[in-house]
């Protein structure tokens, strides 16, 4: 019973919401929509769960000192913080204040860190030594001149074969995965519906 | 009966929807004929995924080193819509968790959102006590570092500067700031890397940046490659389905010209 | 064999000379009986220690019984070591593998042992000894005798010249073992290491981040310049602008901040180019998030648009629905009836007797939904519970790096339009005839597009060359 259980609840609002996908039927929307709020409400909570794990990282990390335990210290005063602020005056401007001007540009500033890892990583793709980065290099400088220069004289051809490249190949390809990962995702979610694959036990 | 007739009476479905619901079941009915026979008979034959060799391989060095192994989930969860992204990758926190918690090497996961946080802990607990050493599972091992996208990734990546583990497999939904992590990774000479994703967009930046991609669909391959004789099964149903669409858009884009 | 006299040494049938004194041997010598080695007289019918028939041959099989094997007895300094053993009172517990219990019609033992797949096993590890039924072992010797037999001491093979293959072999092991083991100190050797670590080098990482940063800051310090110039609108910006003018006036929209601060200087000017060209068609603006920075990336949208236009009672169109956790589900009962999920905007107001939504139901019954999405997967989300089983239309707004990703949905008719990145913002604003941050940040990107393409290419043809040069030597 301990295992047939959680698989039959499995089972029953798995098919409850794909077939409310499918068929208009006032019993089945009504159930479904149940089941969805249901969801939300239970994704609330695991932020919670998510809050509990961070603070039992960190305060490991600082009790046992290991590596990197004064960031810990920061994250957890942050947290604490950032969460006494939000329950005291959740409407207030304080919470507000806090995202505007340290956590939006905190992270833009990251944001901004990946350009300069892609252009890091582009500056060494020939040195991957394969034929596909050799392709990659070629297809990015085609379709960069392209985009960046004049489209009159001897570069118009440019323009046009950036089109062809984002029109047939690239689209093709991305069509082909896809397809691909749609039939995956397909499996992976029958799986669970057939107890192939029991992730809750 | 009543009851039944009742339901009949008041429930509608459109053609596109008749059609799909069809294509679903027919899809269900082979993966499962195709999973009995893969677990009655034999697995089929998958081809050696690049990514799951090589995490093979650095699992050795780790039980002589003692150096842990990494898994990065991702920026996705489970019951949004990149859960079979995330189910993968818990898929390859399964296999390290068994033999981690058999050889003494240490699993450390990182993650995103809550829902994959509670995927984690659950693989992670059952690989140690199905392998009859419950005490090898510590509840810090699945680590939940922030919600969004760059904090995670600039968390996960200062964390593999600090404790750079043998191998790092980034396996779920990734967007451009895998590339931190990726370059975190990059700059241990020992470390393994591999990483794989469904997104298009970012299928190239993981091709710059780890030893073994694994593109699209091969993520979901993984649980396969890993010796999953019953996820064989639904691989050889999607290459079926998969051969079956090949074929409609050829035959269609034939006839198209035919008809043209 | 034959014993030489002189020092007792054997040497081979047919030898005239010692191998190891010179001394003559004569042949009469004793000879050496190849079963166990004794000297005998070379007339000798039998060996005169152990009984072999010297006249039958040299190839005899050893046919006597072998000597028992002695087994070390289980805590003996000799025994193994003990396999590491499940601790006692710890219960197995069945992989939750292989068919589902509804199919599987074999019996479920209470304690089924554990199930690692064939051939995943640890190396080393051998097999487990939690599966193993260990059977008692009395301790004597393994009653068994083998089937082949053990040859005598082997006869000296005559010397053969190598096998083609065997000489290629020797070839190759004297050409690698003769390679200069010292040329991976030789100069570049250590950027070739660093190369294969995947470390760029401090100068080019310098170079790198300089080149970026003078790229970008000129331009805003020139405020625009040659690299401002209008360009082409690209086609999918056209078809979004057509999908917002086919609204009509007074119509309620959604727009759903679906990326964090990260991607904002992609993202923002896309979401203040739409938001104010809804507002200037007078249409009711709804925004929500599914991303927990959503809400507070659509207030500062927001206040942005309505500063820029100097309208502030244009506030009263728009309400913030705020975050909205449950990802997928969260949009699905979105669609199916806003007022049921959520009941106040993100402020806490309740949204009851609030002309924007007043008489409002589903998102799917609205004729315009504006996805601002940091990857297709946010994208993907709503084309997957709002667009295709509703048909409402969507207009998406992405990075430019995912833009090629959404070609398959636009083409499917999925979605009405993408505004892709600052470009496409900009592209946007000129259309609107409304200038704005991506029209004024435009020089910035395209100098940094610049420089990122011209930097790639040449550090790549540089390192080639390099490579060519190192190879061919000084």
């Amino acid at each position: 019973m301990r295992r047939i259980l959680p698989a039959l609840v499995a089972l029953l609002v798995g098919l409850v919401v794909l077939l409310d996908y499918f068929l208009e039927n006032p019993v089945l929307d009504a159930l479904g929509s149940f089941l969805l709020e249901g969801a939300i409400i239970l994704a609330a909570f695991a932020l919670l769960l998510g809050l509990w794990n961070l603070l039992l990282v960190h305060e490991r990390k600082v009790r046992r000192r290991e590596r990197g335990w004064p960031a810990s210290i920061v994250i957890l005063l942050s947290t604490l913080g950032g969460l006494a602020v939000g329950l005291a005056g959740w409407r207030s401007g304080a919470l507000d204040w806090f995202y505007r001007y340290v956590l939006f540009p905190l992270e833009a500033s990251t944001g901004a860190l990946l350009a300069f890892v892609v252009v890091s990583a582009a500056v060494r793709l020939w040195r991957l030594g394969s034929l596909e980065g050799t392709v990659m290099l070629v297809v990015g400088a085609i379709v960069l001149a392209g985009t960046l220069l004049p489209q009159g004289g001897a570069l118009g051809v440019l323009t046009p074969l950036r089109e062809w490249i984002v029109s047939v190949p690239a689209l093709a390809a991305v069509r082909g995965i896809l397809l691909g990962v749609a039939l995956g995702i397909m499996a992976t979610g029958l799986r669970v519906l057939l107890w192939i694959d029991r992730p809750y036990e | 009966m009543d009851l039944l007739r009742l339901l009949w009476e008041t429930t509608s479905i459109t053609p596109e929807g008749l059609t799909a619901l069809a294509g679903l079941l027919a899809f269900a009915a082979l993966i499962l004929a195709l999973t009995l026979r893969a677990s009655r008979v034999g697995p089929f034959a998958v081809r050696p995924l690049a990514a799951a060799e090589r995490v093979r391989g650095v699992l050795g060095r780790a039980m002589e080193t003692g150096e842990p192994l990494h898994v990065a989930l991702g920026i996705g969860g489970i019951g949004d819509v990149s859960t079979a992204d995330t189910l993968a990758g818990l898929s390859l926190v399964s296999f390290l968790a068994d033999r981690g918690a058999l050889a003494e090497v240490p699993v450390r996961v990182r993650l995103a959102q809550p829902t994959a946080l509670v995927g984690a802990i659950a693989v992670l607990q059952r690989g140690a006590e199905v392998t009859g050493y419950p005490e090898a599972y510590e509840p810090t091992q699945a680590a939940f570092v922030a919600p969004v996208p760059l904090a995670y990734a600039a968390g996960t990546a200062e964390a593999l500067r600090l404790e750079p583990p043998a191998a790092n497999a980034m396996v779920g939904a990734f967007g451009a700031e895998v590339l931190l992590p990726a370059q975190a990774g990059r700059e241990q000479p020992q470390m393994v890397q591999v990483g794989g994703t469904s997104d298009p967009s970012t299928l190239p930046l993981l091709f710059a940046m780890t030893e073994a991609p694994l593109l699209g669909e091969e993520v979901y391959a993984l649980g396969a490659a890993f010796g999953r004789a019953d996820h064989t099964g639904s691989l050889a149903a999607q290459d079926v389905f998969r051969a079956l669409v090949a074929f409609g858009i050829v035959l269609g884009a034939v006839l198209a010209l035919v008809i043209a | 064999m034959i014993f030489c006299q002189a020092c007792g040494t054997t040497n081979r049938e047919g030898s005239r000379f010692c191998n190891q004194c010179g001394a003559r041997l004569s042949e009469t010598a004793d000879i050496a009986c190849p079963r166990c080695g004794a000297p005998n007289a070379p007339d000798a019918p039998h060996c005169q220690k152990c009984g072999l028939d010297l006249a039958r041959g040299r190839n005899d099989v050893w046919e006597g019984p072998l000597p028992r094997v002695e087994v070390p007895e289980e805590g003996t300094p000799e025994a193994p070591e003990q396999p590491r053993r499940r601790p006692e009172g710890v219960p197995l517990r069945r992989r939750p593998h292989g068919l589902p219990p509804w199919l599987d019609s074999a019996e479920q033992p209470e304690e089924a042992s554990s199930e690692l797949e064939a051939g995943a096993l640890l190396p080393g590890e051998g097999e487990l000894a939690l599966e193993r039924d260990e059977g008692e072992w009395s301790g004597e010797a393994i009653p068994i005798e083998p089937v082949v037999g053990v040859p005598y001491r082997a006869r000296e093979r005559p010397e053969q010249p190598p096998t083609p293959e065997e000489q290629k072999a020797a070839d190759l092991f004297a050409a690698v073992s003769a390679e200069d083991v010292f040329a991976s100190l030789q100069p570049g050797a250590e950027e070739e290491q660093s190369e294969r670590a995947g470390r760029p080098e401090t100068w080019l990482r310098v170079l790198v981040a300089l080149t970026l940063l003078v790229a970008v800051i000129v331009p805003v310090l020139l405020r625009g310049g040659p690299l401002s110039a209008e360009g082409s609108v690209p086609a999918p910006v056209a078809a979004a602008a057509r999908a917002i003018q086919q609204v009509p006036p007074g119509a309620t929209v959604l727009v759903a901040f679906e990326y964090d601060a990260g991607l904002a200087g992609d993202l923002q000017p896309v979401a203040e180019a739409v938001i104010g060209e809804f507002l200037s068609r007078d249409l009711h603006i709804l925004t929500v998030s599914t991303q927990p920075e959503g809400a507070a990336l659509a207030e500062m949208a927001l206040e942005r648009v309505l500063r820029a236009r100097g309208d502030a009672g244009a506030r009263s169109r728009v309400v913030n629905l705020g975050y909205l956790t449950g990802g997928q589900a969260a949009i699905r009962a979105l669609a199916v009836s806003i007022p049921s999920v959520i009941r106040s905007d993100w402020e806490g107001r309740p949204l009851a007797g609030n002309p924007a939504v007043a008489g409002l139901g589903g998102a799917g019954t609205l004729p315009l939904v504006v996805v601002l999405g940091r990857d297709l997967l946010a994208v993907q989300a709503w084309i997957e519970q709002l667009g295709a089983p509703f048909n409402t239309p969507l207009v998406a707004g992405v990075p430019a790096l995912v833009e090629p990703a959404l070609v398959p949905y636009q083409t499917a008719g999925r979605l009405q339009g993408v505004v892709g990145g600052l470009a496409g913002a900009a592209a946007f604003e000129r259309l609107a005839g409304r200038p704005g941050v991506g029209v004024r940040s435009l020089a910035a990107v395209r100098a940094g597009a610049w420089a990122a393409g011209l930097l790639a290419i040449t550090a790549n043809i540089g390192f080639a060359l390099g490579r060519l040069l190192r190879r061919r030597g000084p």
